[in-house]
């Protein structure tokens, strides 16, 4: 009876710990297909457009780790790098060609793509650097 | 101590002002073009090459710096360059954060124009 009683306990026991492992988070975020939970869980792959009238969208909210593609999608050749312009140092990983990491480095053709991985937290302004008033923010949560 | 003409004082201080920024802008857009170009609207842009284009407001910033240090006509001087900056603020109004200053400057130039109006 008693070892009846703990073979039927065991399994419920299991599942507890299971789900208090690391291993429930990919668990969880498999099956979650529902509306409520794709809104809030973004993807870890970003498409900023740039067309004629500047980047969209202007500002868009990612997790740290995610990476943020920048296509060119206007005849005119632009060029995402980070704020302030000209000097491109808000964004604090060093690097690049001018101030910081995120940064194209080079006017894009059209159709012509930059991707840049986001592992700081906080909220970088950027801007077209062939055009300084077209600006954008991406937060990085 | 009292000075006697404070209006003189006060075109020189405006004229130098005015001028540094200008010096300023005009050897830096011959140095590190690439970091000046973002400022030039569009259409501009593409009517004429960059280097065209920079040579062009490099030029025309190192004129209006020598003529307000000139002091010789400074009402069409300090009025000139208040149209200058105006432009700059228009064609630049997405990119205040760094424009703002130009503000300052624009009321500058006003204010020495107006100190020279009816000389």
């Amino acid at each position: 009876m008693a070892l009846a009683l703990l073979i039927s306990c065991s399994p419920a026991e299991q599942v507890v710990p299971e789900t208090e492992e690391p291993v429930v988070p990919e668990e969880q975020t498999a099956p979650t297909p529902t509306e409520t939970e794709e809104e809030v869980v973004p993807s870890s792959e970003h498409t900023v457009r740039i067309t004629s009238s500047g980047f969209e969208p202007k500002t868009l909210t990612v997790k740290a780790g995610d990476t943020v593609t920048f296509v060119n999608e206007d005849s005119n050749k632009h060029w995402p790098a980070s704020a302030m312009h000209p000097t491109h140092t808000a964004y604090p990983e060093s690097g690049g060609c001018i101030g910081s990491k995120f940064d194209a480095c080079k006017g894009l053709e059209q159709g012509e793509s930059f991707s840049f991985t986001f592992n700081e937290k906080g909220s970088w302004g950027y801007h077209d650097h062939l055009r300084a008033s077209s600006t954008g923010k991406i937060g990085v949560d | 101590m009292k000075l006697k003409d404070p209006s003189k004082l006060a075109s020189f201080t405006l004229r130098v002002a005015l001028a540094v920024p200008f010096l300023y802008a005009a050897i830096a857009a011959t140095l590190q073009p690439e970091a000046w170009i973002g400022f030039m609207p569009q259409f501009l842009q593409n009517l004429l090459p960059a280097s065209l284009l920079l040579g062009a407001h490099s030029s025309m910033n190192m004129i209006l710096a020598l003529w307000l240090l000139s002091g010789w006509k400074t009402k069409y001087a300090a009025a000139l360059s208040a149209l200058v900056l105006l432009n700059i603020i228009v064609v630049n109004l997405g990119a205040l954060d760094i424009i703002f200053r130009d503000v300052g400057l624009f009321l500058a130039a006003v204010s020495l124009a107006l100190l020279h109006y009816q000389k």
